[in-house]
């Protein structure tokens, strides 16, 4: 069920069975059919039984015995065949349920106020709608079918067995209500010990910790007999409770067959008393014994449900719970419109703001924008210029005075209308995982989605998200990413050709002054900026076997560095390479993108190679298994001396390589020529970014003055070879890292204005949005809001550094929830207040 | 001298040892544990500077920290227009380490005044090291602060009589 416009409201109000009650009623009554039809199947053997043995063995007519067991055997394959039906539409419906329960609940946790995300928790939000409401799924597809399944059961055998002989299935079920009473209170004390048992374990282990913490303490005191004796008494009680316990369990089990085997013998001693005095016929009587057994698994079954909707209705409980809580502004508006297209004008009255605590962040600020102004807020941290702008952008909730937006009251807009025409660029912005793209339009997406608009419409061209990055200062760092990426084998084989050309151009032009900022990919030489196995297959891989990443389960390639001396030495290169990085990051609590670009260890892979180390400590190197001597060679392949600066390349190892180079050279060309295309200037290199392509080579420095020499080159080359817009579009499917960790703190700042840029909203509110950034970006975006925003949009900007304001039409000087001072820059200054005392650091009277 | 960047893979020790002994004897990093020193060290990097290149401008936002390995850089101050230098310092000094700390505008242009090359950390490096472990910040500011203590002392007794005399306050940094 798609949920296009309908967000739930007070989700949270639901109780556990409406959620059965939505469920698939079509499907909950085929079950109930097929349920009424199993349950015939179940009776119908036992009178069967009867047959048999009166009729056909009674009797001794042999034709009649293989007609009633073929009829049994048919009974009994359609009942299981009936129950796997009944299991799966079971789960069917439960885990249709669960889709729809973890959509709504998704949508209505997205509409909480902020006021619930400051205290929440992600973990509990994801547990909540992965875990916690499985057990919801469970108990809604179980809802009807288990309950009327061994009701039915239970009253079709019951009903059986009176019709049978009354007398002996009121003797039967009497034992039953014995059985009710000893075995939950058996069960009570046995979950009474347990819960003493999980108790003492942990205290135990809490026990333990704090011993082994404090074990300087210990060996300072000498007090080992004294820990010892402390512990040792828990342990004691430990091993008591665990024994008191265990009994408790046994005698549940024994108690359980105690009632299930006192059924046969009671009926046997009855039923066999009247049998002999010919009251009763032996038929009968194997059908009652049969009917007995199975009335336990029914009552049984019953027994689970009711623990499982226990469960959960403690787990559903908690969830709703914890979620509740409705949207603090209205999501849409109440009737059906288009949207409002406001024209920029803003006016605060006599706001408050006053959060729980009776802390009044705001105290009566009135502000007047006119369309198309640009206004700056300043003033002390804490001064409540934040607050305020994040009341104009409908993410606060003012408590008194009115603020409106082209006469529309904050308050009671709806965030669609609010989405439409108001922008903000927040101070520390969120960037999704995913393309660079995606982030860039993903306010433009959000409006679309909301729109129900599809394919391309209401996207930007690319020239306009060029122009947008270029605006923002996005552009060298797209262009960037564009040439680090990789070109598959068979793809864009005209690209290909274009990037051969520069490569000649480039050489021709700036070969020179090339040589202190690349390593070309030299034959003779030992490339520092390449891996290992770059080094030692100085080519392309035509064969998936042979790629720098399947060479460490290549039986070619191993037998190769066995053979050149060259094993035993990657080896312990793999295990340092390990060991170090395994000593630095260890203790590093969640480590991002940012920590594994020293090492060639991936983030994935760590903790793997956590307990590869453990294992080398006891093991000696050549004593290791295939399997961690293959891992220890993925990271001696990888080693790439020039960027992993954890471990040095020994001259020795260099020495060997660059032989072994050659080595491989000829006995690839003599065993396998097939398999790997060595370096030629002619050729493109699949396996390498198009910067090294065009460079023929890697770039080894990273002194700014000298990328900017090289980047600017490229740019005009690509523009010749009218390149460069397929160049951006490669650096705009950049995955930006989950959180956008791959971005530096500027570049993520800078992405996110962009993303408002591209929206062109009437309203823009910029909190802090250029603090991260250096100068000649704070500038260059600056200006762009001067040239291009002035008169068309209102711009709205919570300014920290002060020598930006000036070209602003206004300024707002805010102190303790106060605007003190408003007017333009000039004068202000002039009349040497609030705004002077902050630029000059003193007052000037 | 050498400033590229060859020497450091040559060499037998790797540059991640060689940043860690000299982020060791920084007093700005004083009382951190050698755990997070060596988180540090190895997302440190080495920047290289050819004579006359800018390292950080007057009032223009600083974000890394820098150690001078080898060369020299000299120190000048804008003071209305003209330049004024203030000093030149050779192998071993250490600024920039109040930058790692919060965004700010030196007071200070530095410039390499021969080939110089520089380990380096970025303040986005060191935030994410000091969310990680948070118990390193008190550290810091002790160091940090006892640093105040120490420099208005020596001033003080250098000048303190000459600006009491004068009558304006321009002591009492350490009273902040």
């Amino acid at each position: 069920m798609d949920l296009g416009k309908n967000i739930p409201r007070q989700l949270y109000k639901r109780s556990l069975f409406s959620w059965v009650l939505t469920s698939n009623m079509k499907l909950q009554a085929i079950l109930l059919v097929v349920i009424v039809i199993t349950v015939a199947t179940r009776v119908l053997p036992l009178e069967l039984q009867k047959k048999i043995v009166n009729q056909a063995i009674g009797l001794k007519k042999l034709d009649l015995l293989f007609m009633y067991c073929a009829y049994y055997l048919g009974a009994v394959v359609l009942a299981s065949g009936l129950k796997l039906v009944i299991n799966t539409l079971q789960t069917y419906i439960g885990q249709e349920s669960l889709a729809d329960l973890r959509k709504q609940l998704y949508a209505h946790i997205l509409t909480m106020p902020m006021s619930f995300f400051r205290k929440a928790s992600p973990g509990m939000v994801v547990s909540s709608l992965i875990s916690e409401v499985a057990n919801t799924g469970e108990f809604v597809g179980q809802a009807i079918a288990v309950p009327v399944t061994n009701l039915l059961t239970l009253l079709a055998f019951a009903g059986y067995l009176f019709y049978l002989n009354p007398l002996m299935a009121v003797i039967s079920m009497a034992l039953y209500p014995i059985a009710i009473i000893v075995i939950p209170a058996l069960q009570k004390r046995a979950n009474k010990a347990n819960k003493q048992r999980v108790d003492v374990g942990r205290t135990l282990a809490t026990m333990i910790g704090e011993t082994i913490s404090g074990i300087h303490e210990v060996h300072s005191n000498a007090s080992f007999n004294l820990e010892n004796k402390r512990y040792g008494v828990m342990v004691d009680k430990l091993f008591k409770t665990r024994i008191v316990w265990n009994i408790y369990k046994y005698a549940i089990k024994v108690s359980n067959n105690f009632f299930q085997n006192l059924g046969p013998f009671v009926l046997f001693l009855v039923g066999g008393y009247l049998a002999i005095n010919g009251q009763f016929d032996l038929g009968a009587l194997v059908a009652f014994l049969s009917a007995n057994e199975k009335l336990y698994d029914p009552w049984k079954e019953l027994m689970d449900f009711y623990q499982v909707s226990q469960d959960a209705k403690v787990s559903y409980g908690r969830i709703m719970e914890y979620f509740e809580g409705d949207p603090e502004f209205a999501l849409e508006p109440e009737e059906k419109r288009d949207g409002i297209a406001l024209d920029g004008s803003v006016s605060v009255k006599d706001v408050y703001m006053e959060v729980p605590g009776g802390i009044q962040l705001l105290k009566g600020v009135s502000l007047d924008i006119n369309p198309g102004e640009q206004v700056a807020l300043v003033g002390f941290s804490g001064s409540g210029k934040s607050t305020l702008a994040l009341v104009i952008s409908q993410i606060n909730r003012y408590t008194a005075g009115s603020a409106t937006l082209s006469d529309h009251e904050i308050l009671a807009m709806a965030k669609s209308d609010i989405a439409d025409n108001v922008g903000v660029v927040a101070q520390h912005p969120f960037i999704f995982g995913g393309s660079l793209r995606d982030n860039l339009l993903y306010s433009i997406n959000a409006r679309r989605e909301a729109k129900g608009m599809t394919g391309d419409e209401g996207l930007p061209s690319l020239d306009r998200i060029i122009e947008a990055i270029q605006q923002v200062g996005l552009f060298t760092d797209v262009l960037r990413f564009g040439l680090n990426a990789t070109f598959k084998e068979g793809k864009k084989e005209n690209l290909v050709k274009k990037v051969i050309r520069i490569r000649e151009n480039y050489y021709l032009t700036q070969g020179e002054s090339l040589g202190g900022i690349v390593e070309f990919f030299d034959q003779d030489k030992y490339l520092y900026f390449s891996s290992v196995a770059e080094n030692l297959v100085f080519g392309s891989a035509n064969e998936d076997g042979f790629q720098p990443g399947e060479l460490h389960a290549n039986d070619y390639f191993l037998k190769f560095i066995q053979d050149a001396g060259l094993r035993m030495l990657l080896l312990q290169t793999g295990a340092e390479l390990a060991r170090v990085t395994v000593d630095i990051l260890k203790n590093v609590p969640d480590p991002d993108a940012t920590f594994f670009e020293q090492t060639p260890v991936l983030a994935e892979e760590f903790s793997d190679y956590a307990e590869l180390v453990l294992r080398l400590d006891k093991v000696r190197m050549h004593e290791l298994n295939a399997e961690d001597a293959g891992k220890l060679l993925v990271l001696a392949l990888r080693f790439t001396p020039g960027k992993h600066k954890i471990v040095s390349l020994s001259k020795l190892l260099e020495g060997l390589l660059l032989q072994g180079r050659v080595m491989f050279m000829d006995a690839i060309g003599k065993d396998r020529p097939e398999a790997v295309t060595f370096y030629r200037r002619e050729d493109y290199i699949y396996t390498q970014t198009i910067i090294d392509n065009i460079l023929f080579g890697r770039i080894k420095t990273d002194n700014p003055k000298a990328l900017d020499q090289i980047n600017k080159t490229i740019i005009s080359l690509l523009i010749q070879e009218d390149m460069l817009e397929r160049i951006v579009e490669l650096g705009l499917e950049f995955d930006v890292g989950s959180s956008g960790d791959r971005l530096s703190g500027g570049q993520r700042q800078k992405t996110a204005l962009a993303r408002t840029f591209l929206r062109e909203p009437r309203i823009l509110i910029l909190d802090e949005a250029t603090a991260a950034l250096d100068n000649a970006s704070q500038t260059r975006i600056q200006n762009i809001l001067e040239s291009k925003w002035k008169g068309k949009s209102t711009l709205i900007a919570v300014v920290h550094r002060l020598d930006t304001i000036k070209g602003f039409d206004k300024v707002a000087v805010m102190k303790a929830g106060r605007i003190v001072e408003s007017g333009s820059y000039n004068e202000l200054i002039a009349k040497k207040g609030m705004l002077y005392e902050l630029v000059h650091g003193s007052s000037g009277k | 001298m050498s400033s590229s960047t060859d020497q450091a893979e040559n060499s037998q020790s790797c540059a991640f040892s060689n940043n860690l002994d000299i982020l060791r004897e920084l007093p700005f990093f004083t009382g951190i544990p050698l755990d997070v020193m060596k988180v540090m060290a190895y997302l440190s990097s080495t920047e290289s500077f050819a004579a006359g290149d800018l390292i950080c401008a007057q009032s223009e936002n600083l974000d890394s920290c820098y150690f001078v390995k080898c060369g020299e850089i000299e120190i000048v101050r804008d003071i209305q227009g003209e330049e004024i230098p203030i000093g030149r310092h050779g192998e071993g000094f250490f600024f920039g380490g109040l930058a790692l700390l919060s965004p700010s505008a030196p007071l200070f242009t530095v410039r390499a005044a021969t080939d110089v090359e520089c380990l380096t950390l970025s303040r986005e490096k060191f935030s994410k090291t000091l969310e990680r472990f948070p118990e390193i910040l008190p550290k810091i500011l002790q160091s940090v602060v006892s640093h105040i203590f120490k420099w208005e002392e020596k001033y003080l007794q250098k000048n303190g009589k000459t600006c009491a005399a004068n009558g304006s306050m321009e002591l009492g940094l350490s009273l902040f």
